[in-house]
């Protein structure tokens, strides 16, 4: 085995461990190259977005020198390339739409209209291609067009090269560095994908008044295909956590009956699917669940990774930890107004309190957006190390 | 449009079953499961390039 | 405490009750602008609730909308009655930012308390801030930001609108707004909650 092998096995046992609840032989960090190292590197963020072997050169540069276990992946999210190929109306990349440094931006609408519920629920993967798609897509106007023949043709050819080359380049990090990536799959809770994408914030919130059971009937007809979503096809590694940002589920979104009979229902479903098949989530809970977390506890022992953002951070330890894996513990925003120092005070802090007794992973709360510091990120891995010898 | 094709609801990963293929071609001579095997994970790249957009 | 039905029923979201009164209360004669008054206050007390923890989110929403509907009837009726107003106040999300639910309920309860407020909407340029603030001689802006990676475009902003020699006061909101952030991007105040924003508002206003 050679030395970077060893290392990567040592990382993986570390992260599984803590998966397990287990105490490794220290505290494993999460670590993502975000969006902030476009200014340290002299490139766009245009550039980072649309030029995947520059964004995947950068990342393979940084890495070297850098003592972390999980990767949470490069600079960016998405490659808009394939939706500059479908006239995707979704979102506002950088240089298109909006500045050359400016993050993308979500065009939030109801591409699907209260009327369209019934249909979507008898046949969700064929209303998706046969309205979903034409709506969310200028170059599928006309389907069956010479354009929209075309952009499908590209838009599927991109979605193919993306994921070969990803895969490449992580499999090259592997090899060369040593880590591990974070997870494989993608999925989220079933009143997201109906909230976020197809009704809208708005519409959705709307519909738990006006049509509560089409929400009902439309979250128990998505909940399979978002175990299929998270699984990432069979056969997959179940070694490794499906990644889900959960937003609606956040406090104060849903007053606690709702969140009782609409989100949580389904979201626990696909949770349960899931883990069946022996698959996790990282349950990313972006913003506060502080109020659901007796809730969350009912769910399978170990089947979900806690991501901790503004969660009241002894509350999760003091209900879910020792069941599920707890991750987080740097506040997004220290990345950017901190400094070194004290973030190693933090760090020093965070792993008393969470850490303790092992099933932690280290990691910025939320995203970490282009404000955050290099230095400051770094810091956060050098602390872990220091502090974090069980 | 004549009358509204019937609704396939497929199942997840699935986008045209290989059930409903099979039935069109009829007469099978070869191996069907080296077929289907093939048809079955391009199907399943159909279905997850199309939730794709779904699930931003 | 709503004393007044058609406060109370937009204030508990009774939408077929709200469009039934506005119906009524207009063909009995009443001012339109007495009537938009009255949901204001409903629509304030909605607010309310959802700083207390009564209410949540998507009973906000469910509000604003009931207004909405109610504005399509009166807002044509509108023209030519003279609104009083506390004062003008601008406000919006910063450049680059899309995030619009905190803001929004920032302006129902300064519209529902009393004000002018112009809202210019998310991803709003500095220019468009000065802009509007010239126009309506607004003694306070509001900017919200959400994302911490917008922070930095609302100093340009505040920079810019004292450079333009503007002295209307600045006031910041946000979920990661604290001290911090509003010396870093020199704000007169900032604000976690709404119902801080309108207090704020105000002080300023009764000065
Ligand atoms: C809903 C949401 C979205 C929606 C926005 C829909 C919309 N129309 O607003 C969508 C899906 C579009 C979205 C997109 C993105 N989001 Co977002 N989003 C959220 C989420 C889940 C909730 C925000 C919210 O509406 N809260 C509810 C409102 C009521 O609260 P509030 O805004 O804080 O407002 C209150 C107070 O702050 C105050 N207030 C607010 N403004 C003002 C102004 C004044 C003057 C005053 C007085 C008071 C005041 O009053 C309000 C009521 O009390 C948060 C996570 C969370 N749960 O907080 C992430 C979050 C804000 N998003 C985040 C990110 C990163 C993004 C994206 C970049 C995508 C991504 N990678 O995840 C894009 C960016 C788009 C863009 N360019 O802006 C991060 C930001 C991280 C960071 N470092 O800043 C968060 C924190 C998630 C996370 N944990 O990482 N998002």
């Amino acid at each position: 085995m050679s030395e970077k092998q060893m290392l990567y096995q040592k990382r993986l046992e570390r992260y599984i461990t803590a998966m397990d609840c287990g105490k490794p032989d220290m505290v494993p960090v999460a670590f993502g190259v975000g969006e902030w190292i476009a200014k340290y590197t002299g490139t766009t963020l245009q550039e980072i977005y649309y030029d995947l072997d520059k964004s995947n050169s950068i990342v393979s540069e940084m890495l070297p020198g850098l003592d972390f276990d999980i990767f949470k992946g490069g600079p960016s999210l998405w490659w808009p390339p394939m939706f500059d190929a479908m006239g995707s109306k979704l979102y506002k990349f950088p240089g298109i739409g909006v500045e050359e440094n400016s993050t993308f931006q979500f065009n939030e609408q109801e591409y699907m209209k209260p009327e369209d519920y019934d249909e979507f629920i008898a046949s969700p993967t064929e209303w998706l291609v046969n309205h979903y798609l034409p709506n969310i897509s200028t170059e599928l106007e006309n389907p069956g067009s010479y354009r929209s023949t075309v952009a499908l043709i590209k838009g599927a050819a991109a979605f193919a090269m993306q994921g070969g080359i990803m895969a490449q380049a992580y499999g090259k990090w592997t090899m060369d560095h040593g880590i591990v990536g974070q997870g494989t799959g993608f999925t989220k809770a079933p009143f997201d994908t109906l909230g976020d994408a197809l009704r809208g914030m708005k519409g959705v919130l709307l519909d738990l008044r006006r049509r509560p059971e089409k929400v009902l009937a439309a979250c128990e007809a998505i909940t399979p295909h978002n175990v299929n979503c998270g699984l990432a096809g069979a056969g997959a590694d179940t070694r490794f956590p499906c990644f889900a940002p959960l937003h609606r589920g956040a406090y104060p979104f849903l007053n606690p009956n709702q969140w009782n009979n609409f989100y949580w229902p389904s979201l626990k479903a696909t949770i349960e699917g899931l883990w069946a098949r022996g698959k996790r989530m990282l349950f990313y809970a972006e913003g506060d669940w502080t109020p659901y977390l007796d809730k969350i506890a009912e769910l399978p022992d170990k089947s979900i990774i806690f991501q901790i953002d503004t969660t009241d951070a002894k509350k999760a330890k003091e209900i879910l930890g020792g069941r599920f894996c707890l991750q987080g513990g740097v506040p997004t925003t220290l990345l950017t107004y901190g400094t070194p120092a004290k973030i190693k005070e933090h760090i020093k802090r965070t792993i008393d309190e969470l850490a303790c007794d092992g099933g932690f992973i280290l990691d910025a709360g939320g995203v970490v957006m282009g404000d955050a510091k290099q230095e400051n990120v770094i810091a956060m891995i050098e602390a872990a190390r220091e502090y974090g010898v069980y | 449009m004549a009358d509204k094709e019937k609704l396939l609801n497929p199942d997840p990963g699935v986008c045209v079953p290989w059930e409903v293929k099979l039935e069109e071609i009829g007469e099978f001579p070869g191996n069907e499961a080296i077929v289907k095997k093939e048809w079955e994970k391009l199907d399943d790249f159909a279905y997850n390039f199309i939730w794709f957009w779904a699930q931003r | 405490m709503l004393t007044d039905a058609l406060s109370i029923a937009i204030a508990d979201l009774e939408e077929e009750q709200v469009a039934g009164m506005v119906k009524e209360r207009l063909a009995s004669g009443v001012a339109p602008l007495e009537i938009v008054n009255s949901l204001q206050m409903g629509m304030a007390e909605a607010g309310n609730r959802f700083e207390t923890g009564e209410y949540f989110l998507g009973e906000l929403i469910m509000c604003g909308e009931i207004m909405q509907d109610s504005m399509i009837v009166l807002e044509p009726l509108l023209i030519g009655s003279n609104a009083e107003y506390k004062g003008n106040i601008v406000i919006g999300t910063v450049k680059g930012d899309i995030h619009d639910l905190g803001k929004n309920i920032v302006v129902m309860l300064l519209k529902g308390s009393g004000y002018n407020v112009i809202d210019l909407g998310v991803d709003v340029s500095k220019e468009k801030f000065i802009e509007a603030i010239k126009e309506y001689n607004a003694p306070l802006v509001g900017m919200s930001v959400l994302l911490t990676g917008c922070q930095e475009s609302m100093k340009e902003t505040i920079d810019a609108i004292r450079a333009a020699g503007l002295d209307t006061k600045v006031l910041i909101g946000g979920n990661y707004i604290d001290d911090l952030v509003k010396a870093h991007v020199g704000a007169d105040y900032s604000a976690q909650a709404a119902t801080d924003g309108v207090k704020i508002a105000d002080e300023i206003f009764s000065a």
